[in-house]
């Protein structure tokens, strides 16, 4: 059982099981942009047959909201915890390679190193330690550690950007300040609509997919939407002027666009969207066979009587755009004993032959609407946790790729007849700008020794 | 000049430098590599003045915005940003037989953009939602990214070429496995940072226009999708010590993601970014 336990958590911590996590992440949500999100259950059945296996599928996996189903939540903590595991795993590694000390540094291992050269020096002991030390410190700008000083050899290890070996941490720290800042705003925080109608106020945000509202400590009020055009005639902006108004007192105003947002005691109201409502309707009520007419004002919960008859007629509701037939107004009438009857009537084709209820042709002759403006209303405690975050990754991915360990490894002994400077060095990334720093490192040290042939 | 003038000069000027660039291959002469050089960073600096005249146009017709608004846009600043990238790596790392496949990529990016029917390449109006000071940095960074990844898919073509038939012409043409590796290496890593800026800025200026750092767009979910595969990639050669051809076909898969981000989805998905598609 222990052995269990320990073998799933080596493949927990295992970049095996990450890379694993990163495809699954990566398949799932190739499925989440092939398949309509945020699509209610009832829909889902309408559109791939009710009871179908497809469907059942669907709804089972959570396919049409995958995103905030908890098998794909499930991936993303696993990815948090694989990421928090890892880098606990490695380290004692890090640390390690910290505070290593170095203890060889005989010729034969520095010959071994990818990067190695040997010099010989035809000054003597004292003076070509003190030349090497002076020009190593000087084109390798950084200061040599001696390990080895006797009378017969001198050692040292110059290094530079070891505190680069850290940053790896630091980037994968951030994630999870990327993570934890989303979670306190899920949690902490609210994301949901207002719809205003112009001149009216209103202090309820609806949440997003959940039946729930919440109430505002103060109202909101729309004093005009306007959509501005250019001359082609495609939007150029929605402007939303709004009041803030506390115990029916005005305390702040306001002019919301798309991308210029409004916040009030930390809740920020967006443009979203816009739809308009009728305000009041003249129609008229033709009687083919006797052509009688009546003609009628009409406005939403105001029904207006036909004629001198006992019919009733309301206006029920108004569509800008009625399935690519421009405005559409819904109107029923209702007579005392019969069923109500009623339909949509396009106000922009009058001679429409859908343009009937019960024994009537109705034509529109004027409407009036009003816009309502459409506000995401937001309060996020965790922004600036995610945009700290944001930053932080950025600036420690830069430090990971750029910031390097560079170490060169001296050791000084007496050759055959001149004392033989030993050089190696090694980086843990950018070889190839390594390569030729090194190399620089040597042409200045033969130059500073006099010495013109060089063995690597 | 008009842009429109300019930009169809440069379309064919990509031709040409990569026809300099093969020439570079089949002849060998160092002479030669130098004016493909010469040629594409003369190219290079026409293309910007294009960008900058589309630019002024569209001032002078009063809707002044960045060139990036939209598909035909963005093709054109795709196509100058995969040549300044492969310049800039082409100047530090002395590698100048690798621009073939490049300039043809800002070949075809231009002469789709200008000669597709569905692309339309007139200045338009900028829609609400797009006027935003993010949207200069968002484009920027995220071509950048999508440019560097075209370069190493280019190297990583090369590379395996190399690595399959390893006593063919093509072998003795380009450089040493070891430097195409290290060079590929580093092109990722540029687009890799340069991408996760571009995703960065997208979800920052998200949340100032929308109320949301990220809403599982299809756009958004690509992008994601091909920010992983370039995390396994550096991963892998990292920690697991992946190298040279293991690389260079993760690298083309990576591309293979990048084209879907920028095409298949404005093409086969809706979502938020759907103005990118005319």
């Amino acid at each position: 059982m222990l052995n269990f336990f320990r073998r799933l958590y080596d493949f927990i911590v295992s970049l095996r099981c990450a890379i694993l996590i990163l495809i699954l992440l990566a398949i799932s949500s190739i499925l989440g942009t092939l398949f309509p999100q945020g699509m209610p259950d009832e829909a889902v059945f309408s559109q791939y047959g009710e009871g179908s296996l497809k469907a059942k599928l669907i709804i089972f996996f959570g396919i049409n909201d995958l995103y905030h189903s908890g098998w794909f939540q499930f991936l993303l903590i696993a990815l948090a915890v694989n990421i928090i595991l890892c880098t606990i795993e490695r380290i004692p590694k890090t640390l390690k390679l910290w505070s290593h000390t170095e203890k060889d540094l005989s010729p034969a291992r520095l010959t071994k190193f990818s990067h190695s050269v040997v010099i010989k020096s035809l000054l003597n002991f004292d003076r070509t330690i003190e030349l090497v030390k002076q020009c190593v410190g000087k084109t390798f700008r950084a200061a040599p550690e001696i390990v080895i000083a006797s009378d017969d050899q001198w050692s040292c290890v110059i290094q530079k950007g070891k505190f680069s070996l850290f940053m790896v941490y630091g980037l994968h720290f951030t994630i999870l300040v990327i993570l934890f800042g989303a979670f306190l705003g899920s949690v902490l925080g609210f994301r949901g609509m207002m719809n205003i109608v112009e001149g009216a106020s209103e202090n309820l945000v609806r949440i997003a997919k959940k039946d729930r509202a919440i109430k505002l400590p103060f109202k909101v009020r729309c004093d005009d939407f306007n959509i501005e055009f250019y001359k082609d005639g495609t939007p150029k902006e929605y402007v939303s002027k709004i009041s803030i108004l506390k115990n029916n007192k005005k305390i702040a105003s306001a002019e919301i666009k798309v991308n210029h947002p409004f916040t009030f005691e930390g809740i920020t109201f967006y443009q979203a969207t816009y739809g308009s409502l009728i305000k009041e309707a003249d129609v008229t009520f033709i009687e083919p066979k006797t052509n009688k007419t009546f003609k009628l004002k009409l406005s939403p919960h105001k029904p207006q009587p036909l004629g001198n008859t006992k019919t009733m007629v309301h206006l029920l509701d108004f569509k800008e755009n009625f399935s690519g037939f421009g405005p559409a107004l819904a109107i029923a009438i209702m007579t005392p004993g019969q069923n109500p009857q009623g339909s949509w009537i396009l106000a922009k084709f009058p001679k429409f032959h859908g343009n009937k209820i019960g024994k009537f042709r109705v034509v529109v002759d004027d409407f009036k609407t009003f816009f309502y403006t459409g506000l995401q209303v937001k309060r996020d405690p965790g922004v600036w946790i995610v945009i700290f975050g944001f930053i932080g990754f950025v600036l420690f991915l830069m430090a990971t790729f750029y910031w390097n360990y560079r170490k060169l490894w001296i050791t000084i002994v007496k050759g055959n007849d001149s004392w033989d400077v030993y050089v190696a060095g090694r980086t843990n990334k950018n070889q190839l700008a390594f390569e030729r720093e090194f190399h620089r490192v040597c042409e200045e040290l033969k130059k500073a020794l006099g010495v013109s042939e060089v063995n690597s | 000049m008009k842009s429109s003038f300019v930009l169809s000069v440069v379309t064919f000027a990509w031709l040409g430098v990569s026809v300099f660039y093969i020439s570079y291959l089949v002849f060998k002469r160092s002479v030669v590599g130098k004016l493909a050089s010469l040629s594409a960073l003369l190219v290079v600096l026409l293309h910007t003045v294009g960008i900058l005249l589309r630019w002024k146009e569209s001032y002078e017709l009063g809707i002044g915005h960045a060139p990036l608004s939209n598909l035909y846009e963005s093709l054109v600043f795709g196509a100058w940003a995969i040549m300044a990238v492969y310049l800039i790596f082409e100047w530090r790392y002395r590698q100048y037989n690798l621009g073939f496949i490049p300039s043809m990529l800002s070949f075809l990016a231009m002469a789709y953009a200008s000669f597709s029917p569905d692309i339309d390449s007139r200045i338009q109006p900028l829609i609400p939602a797009l006027k935003s000071n993010w949207l200069i940095a968002h484009v920027i960074t995220c071509f950048l990214g999508y440019a560097a990844f075209g370069v190493s898919f280019g190297v990583s073509v090369i590379y395996v070429l190399k690595k399959k038939y390893p006593d063919s012409f093509l072998s003795s043409i380009f450089a040493d496995l070891k430097s195409l590796e290290e060079f590929n290496y580093q092109i990722i890593m540029f687009g890799f940072l340069w991408l996760t800026i571009g995703i960065i800025t997208g979800a920052v200026w998200a949340n100032s226009a929308w109320g949301s750092y990220w809403s599982w767009d299809p756009k958004e979910t690509w992008s994601l999708i091909t920010w992983l595969v370039y995390a396994a990639v550096l991963h892998a050669r990292s920690v697991r010590n992946w190298r040279g051809f293991r690389v260079a076909i993760m690298s083309i898969a990576g591309f293979g993601c990048v084209l879907f981000t920028y095409f298949g989805v404005n093409f086969l998905l809706s979502g938020l970014h759907s103005y990118a598609t005319k």
